[in-house]
């Protein structure tokens, strides 16, 4: 196939083999490359061996559990990562999002959500849809489109694909609310569903993040029940 | 709620004690008027009255009518006892009317014979200026009007303090049977709001038999009531999140067979009815694992025990048969037993097919079926030669839907219920199942099943 020399190369981790098999048929089919861990050992030390384009973590497996695997991958790595979690299991859905995942899909999963979910999520950390993205500022934060790279007072941020490009949406309306509903389609490339809270754990990750701007107040303020604004902030160092 | 309980049982208290109260004083009372003193032919009203006629007497002796006329007729208005004076012609010496029942027994003294009376004494007695007058002391009034009369301040006083001392006595009483009632009621109404937690406890008063009993069986209820109720929460919760892997599965093959060849549909078609077998079969016994939890007594059966354990493994090993897996019995003697069929069918069923599960392929699985060494037993042992399972897991393996970490990546196609029904169905007829690893390998379920019926609901 042609495009096997530049199919994404994804990580499955997942203790369900039969479901692993099948969903590497599906996404092997859909244009992936598709490599399967069974658990959360397999996991790190396929991440280990080689780089892989993304990660699709299923939270639930015995031992150690995904979240483990997402926190002791978030020390070195920002690749992007997609969970896999129960229905119902908010709170392995939140935890994970603070973790630093990138997107969540609730299982049993569409396996077409899937691979869309997983697409948007490559897309981001190519930078892809952002072709127009410029350098930005805002007072001490300052945003390199070429490099993806972010800068708070000189100091380099570790940010995931995902709060780079939500930190550029902000920026590029520093002064503007933002509706959530906004966020998530044009940085999660999903419209915002119910008792959603993707884009809260996100925002906060990315304020923690960014720390305190000069006036001791956070640059990101929250507009009660409407979405996020980036104050415009003073040159100050 | 409880006022109203506590003043009813208090209201119930006190008018019986109060009821009491009076009626002593009745029964004195009509002791003093009737019954004869010990040794004496009169009774206590008779002497009484007798006592009250020397004093007149001797009143009348000493100072005569004109002196002691006002006395007696200030005696009329404190006192129950009524004094008489007649002259020769039986005329009242102070005016006042006389009821018959005196006048009746002046005459009759003064006729010289024997007076019979009971509440009124006369006699004839010598003034001072020598005349024969009569004198008659009668006890007067209705009964009641005679015993609140008969000491007045004695009497309200003792009815006074008898009722307080009742009130507070039947005040602690009416607390004390109230109170615990109370603590039962609310708990229950805790409980049936949906508190499963509520229960009565130590009660702090009214600590009696009945009420202690009766705590205690609310409190074993709410106990029994909130394991049945988190049994089958649990069971539904695990069930939905169970159903989700054959589901996430079906839907993938779905999606596989939607744009792909003839070979692909053809496996994707194969994977989901496998997918929907599993989702049945889950469902299945879900339902029956509940209904073993729950189920209503129904009468038992005499049950050949051979002949089940014969039809379990010709089935079980013809569909194994395939897989080059065999179930040989070993040993297995007559024994009947009181029970319920389709449970203890199903227990050795799951048993003996969660054995050929794990053993390995083109072993067996070794099964005896005898009496237990104190002959009031049937013992069924099942051996497989698989790889056992970890010290650590033996107990949890009926637990519902507990898979080993080995059984789980293997997905060996159980549906995790088996030995949880079995276990379920052996538990109520009065047995146990236990599981252990073999010397030689392999893993030893054994189940014991008590002969003399002590089923367990």
């Amino acid at each position: 196939m042609l495009g096997s020399m530049t199919a994404p190369q994804i990580l499955l981790a997942d203790d369900d083999m039969e479901l692993a098999y099948l969903l590497r048929d599906f996404l092997d089919r859909d244009g992936f490359k598709v490599h399967l861990a069974h658990d959360a050992g397999q996991a790190l030390a396929a991440i280990q061996a080689r780089p892989f384009d993304a990660l699709v973590l299923d939270v639930m497996m015995p031992g150690r559990s995904g979240l483990d695997v997402l926190r002791e991958l978030r020390r070195t790595s920002q690749m992007p990562v997609l969970m896999l979690t129960a229905l119902g299991e908010d709170i392995d859905r939140i935890i994970g999002l603070e973790l630093g995942a990138d997107d969540y899909i609730p299982k049993p999963c569409n396996p077409r959500e899937l691979a869309a979910r997983l697409r948007a999520v490559l897309r981001r950390a190519r930078g892809e849809g952002n072709e127009t993205l410029t350098d930005l500022a805002n007072g001490p934060i300052r945003l390199q489109a070429a490099s993806r790279s972010a800068t708070m007072s000189g100091a380099p941020l570790t940010l995931t694909a995902t709060e780079f490009d939500l930190l550029a949406m902000l920026l590029r309306e520093t002064g503007k609310v933002v509706s959530k509903e906004h966020i998530s389609q044009s940085v999660l490339g999903r419209p915002l569903g119910p008792f959603d809270r993707s884009i809260d754990v996100h925002v906060s990750n990315l304020r923690r993040k960014l720390g305190m701007a000069a006036d001791g107040e956070s640059p990101i303020t929250t507009i009660h029940r409407t979405g996020y604004q980036m104050r415009r902030l003073d040159d100050a160092v | 709620m409880m006022r109203r309980l506590f003043w009813r049982i208090f209201a119930a208290f006190w008018v019986a004690t109060v009821a009491l109260l009076v009626a002593t004083a009745w029964m004195s009372s009509s002791s003093f008027e009737t019954e004869k003193i010990p040794g004496f032919e009169i009774t206590r009203l008779q002497a009484a009255l007798d006592h009250n006629l020397s004093r007149v007497a001797r009143g009348l002796r000493r100072d005569g009518i004109d002196k002691l006329g006002p006395v007696i007729r200030q005696g009329d208005d404190i006192g129950h006892f009524r004094t008489y004076i007649f002259d020769e012609q039986l005329q009242e010496m102070l005016g006042r009317p006389v009821p018959d029942e005196v006048l009746r027994a002046v005459t009759t003294v003064r006729q010289r014979e024997p007076l019979e009376s009971d509440r009124v004494r006369a006699r004839e007695v010598r003034d001072a200026s020598g005349r024969i007058l009569a004198v008659a002391t009668a006890l007067e009034g209705s009964f009641l009007s005679r015993l609140v009369s008969r000491r007045p301040g004695t009497f309200w006083t003792s009815i006074a303090v008898g009722a307080l001392i009742s009130a507070l006595v039947s005040a602690l009483l009416a607390f004390y049977v109230a109170a615990p009632l109370q603590r039962v009621r609310s708990q229950a109404r805790r409980f049936a709001q949906g508190d499963l937690d509520a229960r009565v406890g130590r009660l702090r008063f009214g600590r009696t038999t009945e009420m202690t009993a009766l705590a205690h069986e609310f409190d074993h209820m709410a106990e029994r009531v909130k394991a049945l109720v988190d049994s089958h929460r649990r069971l539904v919760r695990d069930v939905s999140h169970e159903l989700r892997s054959p589901l996430a599965r079906l839907r993938v093959a779905l999606e596989l067979a939607r744009d792909g060849d003839a070979t692909q549909i053809g496996g994707s078609l194969d994977r989901i009815e496998l997918e929907s077998d599993r989702l049945e079969a889950m469902l299945a016994q879900s339902l029956e694992l509940s209904r073993l939890e729950t189920a209503e007594p129904e009468p038992t059966q005499i049950i050949a025990l051979d002949e089940l354990l014969d039809d379990v493994v010709t089935n079980a090993g013809y569909e194994a048969a395939p897989q080059q897996r065999t179930v040989v019995l070993e040993r297995s003697e007559s024994i009947a037993m009181q029970g319920w069929t389709e449970p203890l069918y199903s227990a050795v069923e799951n048993i003996i097919r969660n054995a050929l599960t794990y053993t390995a392929p083109g072993s067996e699985v070794r099964v005896r079926l005898q009496r237990g060494d104190d002959g009031r037993s049937a013992v069924l042992e099942v051996l497989d030669h698989g790889p056992g399972v970890a010290a650590d897991d033996l107990e949890r393996i009926f637990t519902p839907f507990y898979r080993t970490d080995d059984a789980r990546t293997r997905s060996s196609g159980g549906t995790g219920l088996g030995l949880a029904i079995a276990q379920r169905a052996v538990m109520r007829h009065g047995g146990n199942v236990v599981a252990s690893n073999h010397d030689a390998g392999g893993l030893l379920i054994r189940v014991t099943l008590p002969l003399r019926q002590t089923v367990m609901d």
